[in-house]
């Protein structure tokens, strides 16, 4: 990613220095993060402003397995003390998850309480929960508050105030 | 009158001092009230601002997170309603600056409000983790601004408690200092006026009441001691009035008895020396000579009372005319020549060469301290020599004359010697009796010395003789003063008056010793063709004159009083008058200034002289009776040769005249 945006958020301290180690590419010399960085710290993050019904702290993250975000959200993990896990998953594979992300179709409907997030652009107009949306040199985010409230997810204002939100809500 | 050395009152200065300690308790507490404002105020702000922050912070987590500056700032900026922040800057917590916000670009930061500012930071946190610091400055110059305004009223309302405490005080003080000034002028009233039956009156019971009782009671002892105070001033008076009357009583007395014993002697030493004239016999005249020897002393005795109480009274007069001390010190050396060998004493005289000529003084007076102490010296000592020395020696009041007395006589006793020149007093009883005399000599002598404003002392040891010393202040006479130069050789009779004194002082059995030959020479049988006129009102010496003048072929003429003389002069034509100075109606002075008078305005009887008989002349009266138009004068007791004398002279004008 071009970005030329020095403030990466600082409480990505931790990420970055696992992103700069990982990150082999020589033309990396600026502390600016590529999209796959960018979407891996996006999603890593997003929990952290939703909340579950039944309080979880949305802490097991399922990526489809041929995305490229795997490895990196795995580093990251790994490195954080918490006790979140990520794990490739296959369409179907869903058991267990808190956090989906990856093609849609991975998203069937199965009942389970889970936020699900992609990168497929019109993912969230089209029913899906959170879209990763580029915007320029900058990443976006895109809520569906009805298809998060569907399942009982409630996403922060803080999440909101700073994301395009689509869909209806039930209230509605 | 008793006056604070400072212009200030109690009353003033209590005010003063209430409203110092109201405006120090009031300005510390106001301080103090100042400073909390201050504090109070500033928490207050940061406070706010910190809760502010806080909030601010949680809601910048998402967009921080998810690296969103624009939705950071929008929220930043919703700052911009609240006047306390000036500048919020979120910081990442790697150093990097993620969004700044200010609440004007053309607020000078660096101005006033920048000195008046402070910075306070926030964390941001997500789950716990600080994922960036809000650092919010916040301005603290309207807290500033309220403190100058609230310390502006604070000032003025501490200024108004200040005179308001001095007012109060003042007022309240007034009904102490009041009753403390009145009491203050009554002190004064009755120390100018020296009353003290005043009493102030103060109903109230308290320490002031208490002065005030000290105060009465003060003036109430002072009263009394004041009281017995007069009594005993008056009581004082009077017994000095008293003694100081019967001092005067025994002066006068004393002055009035030797007048009185002198009279009768008078009368005694004519008629001796008119028996004298007679025809005696041996026995008789030794007889007469002694009694005569006797009534002399007797009159010196009598003249030393005179003179004592004179100068006790302050009556003697010093005389002052020129004459040669060289002279008088020579014929002091002749008179005590004789009585000095007598005793077989060397009796030397050194006058110094620089001893002037002739000096200005009164010649009699220091003869006579001279005659005292060279007489003492004579009289006391029995064997060895006196020496008499005259110079000039410096001392703090100039030049002076020293005369010096040194004897090798008996000395004076230490015991004595303080008391030597009192009144009365001879240094050894048991002297008194072989040396017998008044006691008055040395105390005359050195009154005399006072009264010429010299000094006298003397050095001695007992059993080891004595030297006397005299310091007189010198005069040398001027021009004019040398004509006036007057011989100090005293005229016969005061020769022989002397010669008694020098006698009775150096041989004091003398008075009472058998004649010495040849003693007296016996006047020739001679007559004067003279008329004699004699003013004089006591009868005994109108005898001894007339029977004196009778054996010389002179028959007189006699004025008991000056009218009389005056009215005899009128009447007849007299050689000599013989002029009484002492006398009823009118005295002998008066009488020669009108006879005087008639002389030399209508030329009446111009051939006659007047010659004055005086009892006891003072030193200064033979310049008087002079002046007044004498051509001399006698002293009574009237002796033979001083009569012959003033017979002769007049004989002799007369004579010459026709």
């Amino acid at each position: 990613m071009p970005s030329k945006r020095v403030g990466l958020s600082a409480l990505l301290g931790a990420v970055l220095s696992v992103c700069t180690v990982l990150s082999s590419e020589p033309s990396r010399s600026a502390p600016g993060l590529t999209e796959v960085e960018l979407k891996a710290v996006f999603l890593l993050r997003l929990p952290q402003f939703v909340s579950w019904p039944d309080q979880r702290p949305g802490a097991h993250f399922c990526v489809d397995s041929s995305s490229e975000v795997l490895a990196l959200l795995s580093e990251m993990v790994a490195s954080e003390p918490k006790g979140r896990t990520v794990r490739a998953v296959e369409v179907g594979d869903t058991e267990g998850c808190d956090v989906l992300y990856g093609d849609p179709a991975l998203f069937a409907p199965n009942g389970a309480i889970a936020l699900r997030v992609s990168d497929q652009p019109g993912f969230a107009q089209d029913g899906g929960m959170v879209e990763l949306k580029r915007r320029g040199a900058r990443m976006g985010l895109v809520v569906n508050l009805g298809a998060l409230e569907s399942v009982g997810l409630k996403a922060s204002s803080k999440l909101l105030q700073l994301s395009e939100v689509v869909g209806d809500t039930q209230s509605d | 009158m008793i006056k604070p050395d400072r212009t200030t009152s109690i009353h003033r200065h209590l005010a003063g001092v209430g409203a110092l300690t109201t405006g120090l308790v009031g300005g510390l507490f106001l301080l103090v009230l100042v400073g909390v404002s201050l504090e109070t105020s500033r928490t207050q702000v940061l406070e706010r601002s910190t809760a502010l922050g806080s909030v601010l912070a949680s809601n910048l987590t998402a967009s921080i997170v998810f690296q969103d500056p624009g939705t950071a700032a929008e929220l930043l900026n919703g700052l911009r309603t609240v006047d306390d922040v000036i500048e919020a800057q979120i910081t990442l917590a790697e150093g990097e600056v993620f969004v700044t916000y200010r609440r004007s670009l053309l607020e000078d930061q660096s101005g006033v409000q920048g000195l008046y500012s402070e910075s306070l930071s926030v964390p941001v946190l997500l789950d716990q983790e600080q994922i960036a610091s809000l650092e919010i400055r916040v301005d603290l110059w309207p807290v500033y601004q309220q403190l100058v305004w609230i310390s502006a009223i604070a000032f003025v309302l501490w200024l108004l408690g200040m005179v308001a405490a001095y007012v109060l005080s003042r007022v309240f003080n007034a009904r102490i200092t009041e009753p403390l000034s009145d009491l203050a002028d009554m002190m004064s009233e009755v120390t100018d006026r020296e009353d003290y039956s005043q009493r102030f009156s103060y109903g109230v019971k308290n320490e002031l009441g208490s002065v005030v009782d000290a105060f009465n009671e003060m003036l109430v002892r002072i009263g009394d001691r004041e009281q017995r105070l007069r009594k005993m001033i008056v009581d004082l008076e009077e017994a000095r009035d008293q003694a100081e009357s019967a001092a005067r009583s025994k002066s006068s007395f004393l002055a009035n008895m030797s007048h009185e014993i002198r009279t009768p002697m008078n009368g005694v030493m004519g008629m001796i020396a008119l028996l004298k004239q007679g025809g005696l016999t041996e026995q008789q005249r030794a007889y007469f000579e002694t009694i005569e020897r006797s009534a002399d002393a007797l009159l010196l005795i009598i003249d030393d009372i005179l003179d004592f109480t004179k100068i006790e009274a302050g009556r003697l007069k010093l005389g002052r005319s020129a004459f040669s001390l060289r002279d008088s010190l020579s014929s002091i050396e002749a008179l005590f020549s004789e009585p000095a060998s007598q005793k077989g004493l060397v009796l030397s005289f050194t006058v110094d060469s620089a001893v002037p000529a002739v000096v200005v003084g009164d010649p009699g007076r220091i003869r006579q301290i001279l005659l005292n102490l060279i007489g003492n010296a004579v009289k006391f000592t029995d064997e060895g020599s006196i020496t008499v020395t005259a110079g000039l020696a410096d001392s703090d009041k100039g030049e002076q004359f020293r005369f010096t007395v040194a004897d090798t006589g008996p000395g004076i006793h230490p015991d004595d010697q303080t008391r030597i020149f009192g009144e009365f007093y001879q240094a050894d009883v048991s002297l008194t009796r072989a040396h017998s005399g008044t006691g008055l000599g040395l105390a005359i002598t050195d009154q005399l010395v006072r009264l010429m404003d010299g000094r006298i002392g003397f050095e001695s040891r007992h059993g080891d003789g004595s030297l006397f010393w005299v310091e007189l202040p010198i005069e040398v006479p001027g021009d004019n003063t040398l004509q006036e130069l007057v011989t100090d050789v005293p005229k016969h009779g005061a020769q022989v008056k002397e010669s008694a004194r020098l006698e009775r002082l150096t041989n004091p059995a003398a008075s009472a010793s058998a004649p010495t030959a040849g003693a007296t020479e016996y006047p020739l049988l001679v007559t004067y063709d003279l008329q004699v006129l004699v003013a004089e009102d006591s009868e005994v010496n109108q005898f001894i004159i007339r029977e004196l003048l009778a054996k010389w072929g002179i028959e007189i003429a006699v004025a008991a009083n000056g009218l009389e003389a005056v009215e005899a002069f009128k009447a007849r034509k007299f050689d000599l008058i013989l002029m009484d100075i002492q006398m009823p109606e009118m005295d002998g002075l008066e009488a020669t200034r009108q006879i005087r008078t008639l002389q030399s305005g209508e030329g009446l009887h111009a051939g006659c002289d007047i010659v004055g008989l005086s009892a006891h002349a003072m030193s200064g009266d033979r310049e008087r009776y002079m002046a007044e138009g004498m051509v001399d004068y006698l002293t009574k007791p009237i002796r033979t040769e001083d009569l012959r004398e003033v017979l002769d002279a007049c004989l002799e004008k007369k004579q010459g005249v026709s």
